[in-house]
């Protein structure tokens, strides 16, 4: 899947998958989870320079897992929109390819989107270059996330 | 009007809506530059936008405050500038009585007369 598609891989209304070991790139949205889709895992995959999202869940959906995924040089790199529950775990999303010359202000690596997303966990991520951005909800957890080359982690 | 990014809260100063898709969106931004960045892209996109200024006067005292989680953040911000003053006036005066009862413990131990 390494074509200028819209979607590397997308899931609807679908739960209880496991997307693993793909390779995702160059495309408009790596993978995407939407509508409800929920209790699925999305680990160890390859999700890079793609022009909006590397990993994508949006429209309710929750109790998803996404750990051990690379996505780099996205516009973001994992995206949340109104979803619950996820766990976003142990994944690179790299800024760009690392260095502040070669990012945009407008890129980020996670970013939780408005106020609808709730009791997310967030968490052990190497976000070089960028800080989990949260423009809203409650419960959310964001911790552990590495951004710089400073021990302290946010 | 804000975001964390990591632990600090970030004032949004700019909102550009357009439609793409028969979709309305709205892109917040921190910066001159962030929208500038956004104007550009939609620009070049040859889409439509409006720019509209955020007045966010009142919140100055609250940008660049860090805090554990967005939750934190926001109950100060709810709270007020001056709450989180009072609070902060009280924490100080806090922590200046405990250093001092520090200092009289280590000097009465050590009988040593400050």
């Amino acid at each position: 899947m390494q074509q200028q598609q819209q979607h590397g891989i997308y899931l609807s209304s679908s739960s209880n998958n496991t997307v693993t070991g793909n390779t995702c790139n160059n495309n408009s949205y790596g993978i995407s989870l939407s509508s409800s889709s929920s209790d699925n895992t999305v680990t160890g995959n390859t999700c890079n320079n793609n022009n909006s999202y590397g990993i994508r869940l949006s429209s309710s959906s929750s109790d998803n897992t996404v750990t051990g995924n690379t996505c780099n040089n996205n516009n973001y790199g994992i995206y949340l929109s109104s979803s619950s529950n996820n766990t976003v775990t142990g994944n690179t999303c790299i800024r760009g390819i690392g260095t502040p010359e070669d990012y945009t202000i407008n890129q980020y690596t996670i970013f939780l989107s408005s106020s609808s997303n709730n009791y997310n966990l967030i968490s052990s991520n190497n976000c070089m270059g960028k800080a989990v951005v949260v423009e809203g909800g409650t419960g959310n957890s964001a911790w552990g996330n590495k951004f710089d080359n400073t021990d302290d982690l946010p | 009007m804000f975001r964390m990014s990591g632990k600090k809260v970030e004032l949004y100063r700019y909102t550009v809506t357009y439609t793409e898709n028969e979709e309305v969106m709205i892109e917040y931004c921190i910066s001159e530059e962030h929208k500038n960045e956004i104007e550009q892209v939609l620009t070049d996109k040859e889409i439509t936008f409006e720019t509209t200024l955020i007045d966010q006067t009142s919140n100055e005292w609250f940008n660049g405050l860090e805090f554990d989680s967005y939750d934190e953040a926001l109950a100060v911000f709810n709270k007020g500038e001056q709450a989180y003053l009072q609070e902060k006036q009280r924490q100080e005066l806090t922590d200046n009585l405990r250093l001092r009862a520090d200092i009289d413990y280590l000097a009465v131990m050590s009988e040593v007369e400050i």
